[in-house]
């Protein structure tokens, strides 16, 4: 009676044992789904690798953890039912089953005979057969070994932005399978090398070296890089590449050797100038006079820099003796440096003066330089501080003048401006001159003598000689446009210019009217002192003389002095515009010939200028109808504008062209009607 | 004779009398009233039949025609009465044989936010290598708070663009910079961007014809004496393609330096466009007679620049009284700034004011004769030019290039600088000398597109050196008119060809209204038909037709004809008679 209980039980075990593995592969193939469902949707949103992998493997284990649960629901009964299911068994092995798990009121007999009969039909039971699970493990396999390809083939690829701008343009991907763009910027910016997978438009620091890298079936590749010669990538195992050095903002456009303007890619490269760095001398940020020739002086520096700093230092020019005896000697000022990080630094020195044998009239410049780690950058110096030694020093106002040979006393354009002052009060008061002796002309006369050495001495400052002073004034404009690199300077003609009308006015006894050129002369000294501080230059690099030269010109050359024309757009400029223009509207009409080399011709007009890169990345990324047509509107509206900047422009004013009105108004006037 | 007998020779009688009068077929008039004919015509984009349909009603009985515009005349003969209905968003010419009076019916534009372009206005001529300026007054009703953008186009590519953003209805002016994509005549469209839900589109768009060149303006600068105002005014000229300076300086009793061309004679004057002078008061006499020439018959420019008060055989050049004002810091001078100034004591009903100073004209264009001269009082201008961002190089540009555009030697200017296919283009040419003379060998040539070229015939107009023609319009390609002088100077003008060629609303009405006044029609608007048919009645009443009558070919006659007969032959057959 006991044989058959355990071949029973034996039979409806294995049973379960399979409905269980059957489960847990099932919840493994679903795990597997879900992990590849969340993978492809991080690469559709260029999800960062790691987050996506996990974040997947994640999603997969707890999808199969929850299936798996279910696992615990294949009992006895649950396999005597499947076994039931696929024999016809008359429910035998399901009430034999739930005889054993539970007692019931049944005689002994019939239990017996149950239990007979289940072991008997039980031989012809194959729980193979019941449960197969060779289709449910292949499933599973497959599932699996999918998901694991695609977390792996698919680490690095990214479906959008990139390809999926580039795949929206069908006719401009034709001949260009794949195009990775590595950026390597210049050492000295510290940067970390980059790779860009199909990118429109990239962002570089100026001098980046980029590396094009091209898979593709054709058999060549050419980048038309605006501005520069054909770039022909060269054949390798991995594709085609070619790289260039981005000293300036450009467009490229690649194709397949002898592809079409369809067949290219469009790359917009914009590169970022290195800025020079930005110096500052905020303590005291002033000019000094200390009466005696000892002291100490605290100096706070600034600097700043796009990139990053490599030196800063503050040197001043010592300036001793006066006239034709006067001697510079230059000097450091030692720093303690605080590095906030590699592109601000902040400096502080407490200048001790004791030791730099200072004497009464001698004047100390000093400035603030840094550099920054650009190998071909240049140094940039804040403004020029000056500190005045000498118990007369505090005389000196905004008009600046050195000690006069004779005597160390400083006359300065607001002294004059004094005295004349109180000449004309003198006279209006009849109170005493200071000149008793003279009369009115010959008081004016000293006084056109010292506006006269005032003057003599800004010329000095200004670092040259002015022979002709309207001649100067006249080309003052040139000055404020840059020419001469100082601004400052614009106004230190307009003072002299004044000072030299003031003088001649002064000679002519025209009191009044010399002091209103007086104050002009002071005001213009006030702008150009407040602008920039140009005296005593010590990077005088573009006015330094290159005594190699001398004497290896050419007679034949010499010519008169012609007058540079300022430019407007030249002819083939504007003839550049006009063509893409036509080709534009042409777009705007057939919605044809809108591609990469379209918008490439777009950004090489002024690869600097943002509208246009802006309007050619919007052309070659446009993806729909309606979005051509925005972008290639967009397009012309940059082209035009780009192109009236450069052209000559006019003012509406209306003039009457009627000839009657003339001879009307002659009429009139010879009738003595015309003007009432 | 029995009571019978006298009844068959009676029907006998009768009918041969009919037959008779049948043979000799008289005729009668009579006179009627004419039939009521009233010609519609559609110039309108919208549904019109409710206005057709309201003109049935108040004329009844007259026969209405409905006609549409065909080659952009309008469709009226001679002695038809006319009634346009018009939206003002179609353009037709007018006929000249306009006999009977011409009603206009004015279509209304619903309520609603709308924003229509009133008027453009564009220079004529436009170099190839600058940038042009339309001004653009457009009108806005319920528009507040919206954004209008506004595009000139030339045929599908936009070569100027701007936008207002509305902050209350009215009317706005706005100069919008564009540039020329080729040379010729050029047709401009310039379109205010609809938006969803506005009253009428038909408002929004307006055509411009511009012929564009390259030809450089010819100017001559001369100063008697070194002068800063003339030198810079000149750098500024220079530096710009546009001009063609030839220039003189005097720097001393027999020195003089500057170009070839640029003495002071008739021949470089009959060249110059613009005559530029610095320093007037050091002029002499024989100088100013010259520039007085140049203006008055030449019909140049003179443009004087001076550094003082005027003085010398010079001071018969300025018009009106100048007086010198010296100032310590520089005020605006017009759109200039300048602290020597020349203030014009009044300024005369034919004078323009360039610019003001303290309430004074200091800037002042003068008429005077076929030319003009232009006095610059700012006379220090040159020192602040460097302020505002080159306004004084903007100013002095736009100035000397627009009025050189009316001073050229050789001149063509068309009465429309845009017009449609099969239309004549009337023009005129002006050749201006310093020495005008009695006979002149004009030679015109008219071109359109790929059509051979025609030869035109011009006309004298009167005035010694101005001539007028009329120039065919074939096809839809801009047409080029080519005229020569005695086979010496020569010059090229031209017109725009568009087929959809779109005026201003405010314009086409004001055409067809100015049509309908000197017609002798009524204006109305929409709805007032009633005003319409009042005016057509006297017409209507009046008008009568002869109509000739011959009553014997009427068929009918024979009905009579035969019972006559027949009633005859029975009587006789009742009397046994043959």
């Amino acid at each position: 009676m006991d044989a058959p209980e355990p071949r029973l039980d034996a039979a409806v075990d294995r049973v379960r044992t399979r409905l269980r593995a059957r489960t847990w592969l099932r919840a493994v193939a679903a795990g597997g789904v879900a992990t590849t469902a969340v993978n492809v949707i991080g690469m559709v949103f260029s999800a960062p690798l790691p987050l996506r992998v996990g974040l997947s493997i994640a999603v997969g284990l707890a999808m199969a953890a929850w299936l798996a649960r279910t696992a615990s629901r294949a009992t006895a009964i649950a396999a005597a039912a499947a076994i039931e299911s696929e024999s016809a068994l008359d429910n035998l092995i399901v009430t034999a089953v739930e005889l054993q798990a539970c007692a019931r009121p049944v005689s002994n007999e019939i239990r017996d005979e149950i239990l007979r009969q289940a072991e008997a039909r039980l031989s012809r039971v194959d729980a193979t057969q019941v449960v197969p699970l060779a289709q449910t493990l292949a499933m599973t396999l497959a599932i699996l070994l999918g998901t694991a390809a695609i977390l792996t083939v698919g680490s690095d690829v990214a479906l959008m932005p990139g390809d999926a701008i580039n795949r929206s343009l069908p006719a401009s991907t034709r001949g260009l399978d794949r195009i990775t763009v590595e950026v390597v910027p210049p050492s000295y910016s510290g940067r970390p090398a980059e790779t860009v997978v199909s990118p429109v438009q990239i962002t570089v620091v100026g001098g980046s070296r980029i590396r094009l890298n091209v898979t593709s079936a054709a058999e060549g590749v050419v980048a038309e890089i605006a501005g520069q010669a054909p770039l022909v990538l060269t054949r390798g195992d991995g594709g085609f590449t070619g790289e260039w050095l981005a000293e300036r903002s450009t467009a490229v456009a690649i194709r397949p050797a002898g592809g079409a303007g369809k067949d290219a890619r469009f790359l917009s490269v914009i590169a970022v100038p290195d800025a020079p760095p930005v110096v500052r001398v905020p303590t005291p940020g002033r000019d000094l006079a200390i009466s005696g020739s000892k002291g100490q002086i605290a100096i706070d520096v600034d600097a700043q820099d796009d990139l990053g700093l490599a030196t800063l230092s503050v040197k001043f020019t010592k300036a001793s003796g006066g006239g034709e005896s006067l001697t510079f000697t230059e000097g450091e000022v030692p720093l303690v440096m605080n590095r906030v990080d590699g592109r601000h630094w902040r400096g502080r020195a407490e200048w001790v003066l004791d030791g730099l044998n200072l004497s009464d009239g001698d004047v100390l410049v000093y400035r603030a330089i840094a550099r920054d780690r650009n190998p071909n950058g240049s140094p940039v110096q804040s403004d020029q501080f000056l500190i005045e030694v000498g118990q007369l020093a505090g005389a000196v106002g905004s008009g600046f003048a050195l000690p006069a040979e004779e005597k160390k006393y400083a006359i300065s354009q607001q002294m004059v401006i004094y005295k004349t002052e109180q000449l004309l009060a003198s006279a209006r008061n009849g109170l005493p001159s200071r000149n008793p002796g003279a009369g009115w002309l010959e008081q004016n006369q000293l006084l056109a003598i010292e506006q006269r050495m005032v003057r003599a001495e800004v010329v000095f400052l200004g670092g040259g000689e002015v022979q002709d002073e309207i001649e100067e004034a006249a080309h003052s404009h040139e000055v404020a446009e840059g020419r001469l690199e100082n601004i400052g300077r614009a106004e230190m003609l307009r003072a002299i210019n004044f000072m030299s009308q003031a003088e001649a006015l002064l000679n002519d006894g025209k009191t009044p009217e010399a002091l209103v050129r007086e104050r002009e002369a002071l005001r213009s000294l006030e702008r150009a002192f407040d602008r920039r501080r140009y005296f005593l230059r010590t990077l005088p690099d573009r006015s330094r003389i290159d005594t190699t030269r001398r004497l290896t010109g050419n007679l034949k050359d010499a010519r008169s002095w012609t007058r540079e024309r300022s430019g407007v757009a030249g002819p083939p400029a504007l003839e550049q515009q006009r063509a893409l223009m036509r080709d534009l509207a042409a777009a705007a009409n057939t919605g044809a010939g809108i591609d990469a080399s379209l918008a490439a011709r777009i950004a090489a007009l002024d690869p600097a200028e943002t509208s246009l890169q802006r309007a050619a990345v919007a052309l070659a990324s446009a993806s729909s109808d309606q979005a051509r047509r925005d972008a290639v509107w967009h397009a012309m509206q940059s082209v035009t504008s780009h192109a009236l900047k450069s052209m000559a422009g006019t003012d509406a004013i209306p003039l009457m062209v009627d000839p009657l009105a003339g001879r009307l108004a002659d009429e009139m006037a010879r009738q003595g009607k015309g003007r009432q | 004779v029995t009571r019978e007998q006298g009844l068959r020779a009676a029907l006998r009688v009768t009918a041969v009398l009919i037959a008779v009068a049948a043979a000799i077929d008289p005729v009668v008039t009579r006179m009627r009233p004419a039939p009521q004919s009233v010609v519609v015509v559609r110039l309108a984009s919208v549904d019109v039949t409710s206005v057709e349909r309201a003109l049935s009603e108040v004329l009844p009985g007259a026969n209405i025609t409905v006609r549409s515009p065909g080659a952009g005349r309008l469709p009226c003969a001679p002695g038809e009465s006319c009634v346009a209905v018009s939206d003002g968003s179609v353009d037709v010419s007018i006929p000249d044989d306009l006999t009977a009076p011409l009603s206009l019916i004015h279509l209304s534009v619903a309520g609603g936010s709308n924003v229509a372009v009133q008027s453009v206005g564009a220079s004529a001529s436009q170099h190839a290598a600058a940038a042009g300026t339309v001004r653009v007054v457009m009108v806005g009703t319920g528009m507040a708070g919206r954004r209008t953008e506004l595009r000139v186009t030339d045929g599908s590519a936009t070569v100027g663009s701007a936008t207002h953003d509305w902050k209350a209805d009215g009317d706005v002016t706005l100069d919008i910079p564009w540039w020329p994509l080729a040379g010729g005549p050029r047709a401009l469209r310039v379109a205010a961007s609809p938006f969803e839900g506005e009253a009428s589109a038909l408002d929004n768009a307006v055509d411009v014809g511009v012929q564009v060149s390259s030809e450089r303006a010819a100017v001559l600068v001369f100063d008697a004496r070194p002068s800063w105002a003339s030198t810079f005014v000149r750098r500024a000229l220079e530096d710009d393609p546009r001009f063609q300076v030839e220039h003189r300086v005097g720097l001393g009793p027999a020195l003089a330096a500057g170009t070839a061309g640029g003495r002071l004679d008739s021949r470089a004057l009959d060249a110059a466009a613009v005559t530029i002078v610095g320093s007037p008061e050091s002029l002499s006499a024989n100088e100013v007679s010259l520039l007085e020439r140049f203006v008055q018959t030449r019909g140049g420019t003179l443009l004087l620049l001076p550094d003082r008060a005027p003085a010398g055989p010079a001071a018969r050049l300025f018009a009106g009284r100048w007086t010198e004002h010296l100032e310590a810091t520089a005020s605006p001078a017009g759109v200039l700034q300048a602290s020597e100034t020349l203030r014009l004591a009044a300024a005369s009903p034919f004078d323009l004011v360039l610019g003001s100073a303290k309430g004074r004209p200091v800037m002042v264009l003068s008429p005077s004769g076929n030319g003009r001269v232009v006095v610059s009082g700012a006379m220090d201008a040159w020192r602040y030019r460097d302020v505002d961002g080159g306004t004084f190089d903007r100013f002095w540009r736009s100035l000397v290039l627009q009025s050189a555009a009316a001073s050229t030697p050789l001149t063509i200017s068309f009465t429309s600088s845009i017009t449609r296919p099969g239309t004549a283009a009337a023009f005129v040419v002006r050749h201006l000398r310093m020495d005008p003379v009695t006979a002149t060998e004009v030679l015109a040539t008219a071109t359109c597109g790929d059509h051979a070229s025609a030869a035109i015939r011009v006309w004298p107009s009167g005035q010694n050196g101005v001539f007028t023609g009329t120039m065919p319009v074939e096809g839809d390609e801009p047409c080029r008119l080519r005229v020569s002088i005695d086979g010496g100077p020569s010059a090229e003008g031209g017109v725009a060809v568009t087929a959809g060629m779109t005026r201003s609303v405010a314009d086409v009405r004001l055409k067809l209204e100015r049509a309908a006044t000197r017609s002798g029609g009524v204006v109305v608007n929409a709805g007032d038909e009633g005003t319409v048919a009042t005016a057509l009645a006297p017409r209507m009443s009046a008008a009568a037709l002869s109509h000739p009558v011959r009553p014997m070919r009427s068929p009918w006659w024979m009905f009579p004809f035969v019972t006559l007969l027949g009633v005859e032959w029975w009587l006789r057959r009742r009397s046994r008679l043959r």
